[in-house]
């Protein structure tokens, strides 16, 4: 009938083998393997409370992941991201486990949605060691946020948010803001149907300068029966008072060349029945090249929590003994481009009554010496690790 | 790649996921692509958008051809061109797509309490690996590992999606592994194919009970232990049947059967399918779908009728279900309409399996309507409203996500949803 039409329609489809090859050429296939060998010493000053010194083999962050972008046309593209966790040292990991997101990106932003870390977290590299890949026990993430060996459900902020949705401006003469709501309804990561976590951030960088603020607001993550804390998603229906939390981060560094010298603030206000339980951190990280390679100082101190006695949140709780400090020293050594190698000290000691632990791979051999059980995170734990580790990236 | 139809052309959704039937002549082998070719070559023009599950991806097309054969024929001839990601890769090619939606879901009970949440949902996301190879005297060694993923709060499994084995000639194709069973393949007939029959706009909430296990009752669900043949097509007609084992001491099984027609503005397609004392010793299970759907051109219409029986202690449950749905293009995007009923259930005495329980007030009715926009040949965005009206005694629940603050019976469930698929 119309064989005009079917030759357009010929036409438009023999285009289709330079779709196809340039669709699969824009899938990438990537991730990273990142193992260390690590001596880790502990102590208790509780007296039934058993310590013992670990040699583990971990993996810290490794992963492996599909993504790609596509032009939309009018200058809007498409962009996708499958990332999955690699188990390194002993096998496993979670199918889309790390940030994972289907957007649109345009010149007035990027919008996502999916499962994906928050604003909150854009203040770590700002600080933190990213010649270690801000990952490992020596990541200097594990007082801030108040989310070393915790999970979002228990009241940590910097955690992975399931069923996120996330804007990010563009680049306006230095400045980026970013926002994120995150329907935190997953049960098993301890939410409830109406928990919500909301994170936003601004940065501004300019030549050797980068100063970022953020805030994070955990919105019925966690709730009490009577006095005592858990997650929305054991309250259930008795819970008889939601806890409605917030964190906020301040963060500036200043690249002089031979030395690059951070700062960093954060203040963290808990509910509770009682009153709000209140924390405040400070931190000083130094860093430059030498060598081949890179070193890293990083220094950050919990001050003690001021609120209500008999209130715990994680590694907080007020009054006398409930601070802490976290020293790391790290050297990274690139060998290639994809490949480096690292060295690190970490000591994380609490005061008796703060109970902090490592962010990545927490110490997790104590046991209580009157019941046998296994402790995760008791009170006044001080460790110490010294670890050697290489990374790939692929 | 954006690539738009000539104006005035048409777009229509002709060809759904998950349809391993047409998936099989679509794959793109020369053979097939030859015959197809000599087959369909004077066909007329309309126009179409068609996702063709390829050698190298899923993919949307945009078609300008009355004949959706002539268009496959033509798919089929340009995807048979080597490409060079194949090679790289031996014959392997990596593909997937991501669906995720924002979506506002409410119920009502019986008792007038209503509660109601909004979520983001994972549709069926999945990325997957695939190849075929040609071994010599016709026959193609044909095989895929597909793998689900949660996109919206992670986790998934390796391998839980269609994955097989098989063997493609002249008779036909032969397979062996974990995959949907020709039952499923009625679904694009009169199904949500616009919004990729998933998420809970998906038609297969009520019809098969399609959300439910199959050891709950469920008729749409993919089956372990799978042997499947599917023949070649014949004059537009072919057929496919399905074996699944459930290796157990009872010897339960699956089996299905299937039927389909085409032609160029007909679709028809008969299934049946048995579950063998999979609920539980003695008890088989019967569904049998009929349904077709003609294509006016912008406006295509389907139908179908369901008949499901259980066996229970008290005697056969029986239902029958019947819908009607209407895809129409809509500028540059499609409308998808749909309305299903489930009547009332009917038993020697009171029973329940899954939703369906027997006797008055057991019917419920789904009512389904979105709109999809190609916002290039691999990414879509939709927007869709979606209602499942239970009967006092009826317990039907969405598709993919149920509605769970409450599962008793006689909800009025809705849902509002916005979202959006990518393919690679």
């Amino acid at each position: 009938m119309n064989k005009k039409l079917i030759a357009v329609a010929v036409a438009g489809l023999l285009a289709a083998p330079m779709v196809a090859q340039a669709q699969t050429a824009n899938v990438v296939l990537y991730g990273r393997l990142n193992l260390d060998l690590e001596y880790v010493s502990a102590d208790s000053p509780q007296a039934n409370v058993q310590t013992g010194n670990v040699t583990r083999l971990s993996s810290n962050s490794s992963r492996f992941g599909l993504r790609g972008t596509e032009a939309l046309g009018g200058g809007l593209n498409a962009i996708w991201q499958i990332e999955s966790s690699v188990v390194g040292d002993a096998g496993g990991g979670t199918i889309a486990g790390r940030d994972t997101f289907l957007g649109l990106q345009g010149s007035w932003g990027t919008v996502r949605f999916g499962n994906f870390l928050a604003p909150y977290d854009d203040v770590h590299p700002v600080f933190g060691d990213t010649g270690t890949y801000l990952t490992s026990i020596a990541a200097q993430a594990a007082l801030w946020a108040n989310n070393g060996g915790y999970s979002k459900g228990q009241g940590a902020f910097d955690d992975r948010l399931g069923n996120s949705l996330r804007y990010d401006s563009p680049n306006i003469s230095g400045f980026t803001g970013s926002a994120q709501i995150s329907l935190f309804d997953d049960a098993a990561a301890g939410g409830a149907e109406d928990s919500m976590v909301y994170s936003v951030a601004g940065q501004y960088k300019n030549g050797p300068f980068v100063g970022i603020m953020a805030y994070e607001y955990n919105d019925d993550v966690r709730c009490y029966n009577g006095n005592a804390g858990g997650t929305s998603a054991t309250c259930g229906a008795v819970h008889n008072f939601r806890a409605n939390d917030w964190a906020f981060s301040i963060a500036g560094a200043w690249d002089f060349g031979m030395v690059r010298v951070a700062g960093l603030y954060e203040r963290i206000d808990y509910d509770t029945p009682q009153g709000g339980l209140k924390r405040n951190l400070w931190g000083a990280f130094f860093s430059g090249p030498v060598w081949n390679g890179k070193w890293y100082v990083g220094y950050s101190r919990a001050l003690d929590g001021s609120g209500p006695s008999g209130q715990r949140v994680n590694g907080i709780a007020a009054g006398d003994g409930t601070s802490a400090y976290h020293l790391t020293l790290s050297y990274n050594q690139p060998i290639s481009k994809r490949t480096s190698w690292y060295v690190a000290y970490s000591r994380l000691d609490n005061n008796d009554n703060a109970s902090y632990n490592f962010n990545i791979n927490p110490y997790r051999n104590a046991i209580n010496t009157t019941t046998n059980a296994s402790v995760s995170n008791p009170t006044g734990l001080e460790l110490s690790g010294f670890l050697v580790g290489m990374i790939h990236l692929f | 790649m954006m690539r738009r139809a000539p104006s005035g052309a048409r777009f229509f959704p002709v060809v759904g996921e998950d349809r391993p039937h047409r998936a099989a002549t679509a794959r793109g082998f020369p053979r097939t692509a030859r015959r197809a070719v000599a087959a369909h070559g004077t066909a007329k023009a309309t126009a179409s958008i068609t996702i063709v599950r390829s050698g190298s991806s899923d993919r949307i097309v945009y078609v300008t051809a009355r004949s959706r054969n002539l268009a496959l024929a033509a798919i089929v001839v340009v995807l048979a061109a080597p490409s060079g990601a194949v090679a790289q890769s031996g014959g392997s090619t990596l593909y997937g797509r991501i669906n995720l939606d924002m979506e506002y879901v409410s119920g009502r009970g019986a008792t007038g309490d209503s509660s109601s949440s909004v979520r983001q949902s994972s549709n069926s996301s999945r990325f997957g690996i695939r190849g075929a190879e040609y071994v010599g005297g016709g026959l193609v060694a044909i095989w895929q590992v597909e793998s689900a993923f949660n996109a919206d709060a992670g986790g998934g499994g390796i391998a839980l999606r269609e994955t097989f084995v098989g063997l493609d000639g002249d008779w036909g194709t032969v397979k062996a592994g974990y995959f949907l069973s020709p039952y499923d393949d009625m679904q694009p007939i009169f199904g949500s194919v616009p919004t990729l029959t998933t998420s809970i706009l998906s038609t297969a909430a009520i019809w098969a009970q399609g959300g439910l296990a199959k050891s709950l009752g469920g008729f749409d669900a993919r089956l372990p232990n799978s042997i499947r043949y599917d023949s070649p097509e014949w004059e537009g007609l072919s057929s496919s049947v399905q074996y699944s084992l459930g290796e157990d001491a009872r010897h339960s099984g699956v089996f299905g059967l299937g039927a389909y027609y085409t032609s160029d503005n007909l679709e028809a397609g008969f299934a049946w399918e048995r579950n063998r004392e999979v609920r539980g010793e003695g008890l088989d299970d019967d569904a049998l779908t009929a349904t077709a759907a003609w294509n006016f051109g912008t406006v295509r219409i389907a139908g179908v009728y369901e008949h499901l029986r259980y066996d229970t202690p008290v005697g056969s449950l029986k239902r029958d279900f019947w819908g009607a749905s209407g895809t129409i293009v809509a500028g540059p995007g499609t409308v998808y309409l749909f309305a299903g009923r489930g009547g009332n259930g009917r038993a020697p005495a009171s029973v329940r399996v899954g939703g369906l329980a027997s006797g008055p007030d057991t019917a419920a009715w789904q009512y389904s309507l979105s709109y999809t926009y190609a916002l290039s040949s691999r990414t879509l965005a939709y927007a869709g409203y979606v209602r499942i009206d239970n009967d006092a005694n009826a317990a039907y629940n969405f598709y993919v996500h149920p509605y769970t603050p409450d599962s008793a019976a006689g909800l009025r469930l809705s849902g509002f949803v916005l979202g959006a698929a990518h393919f690679f």
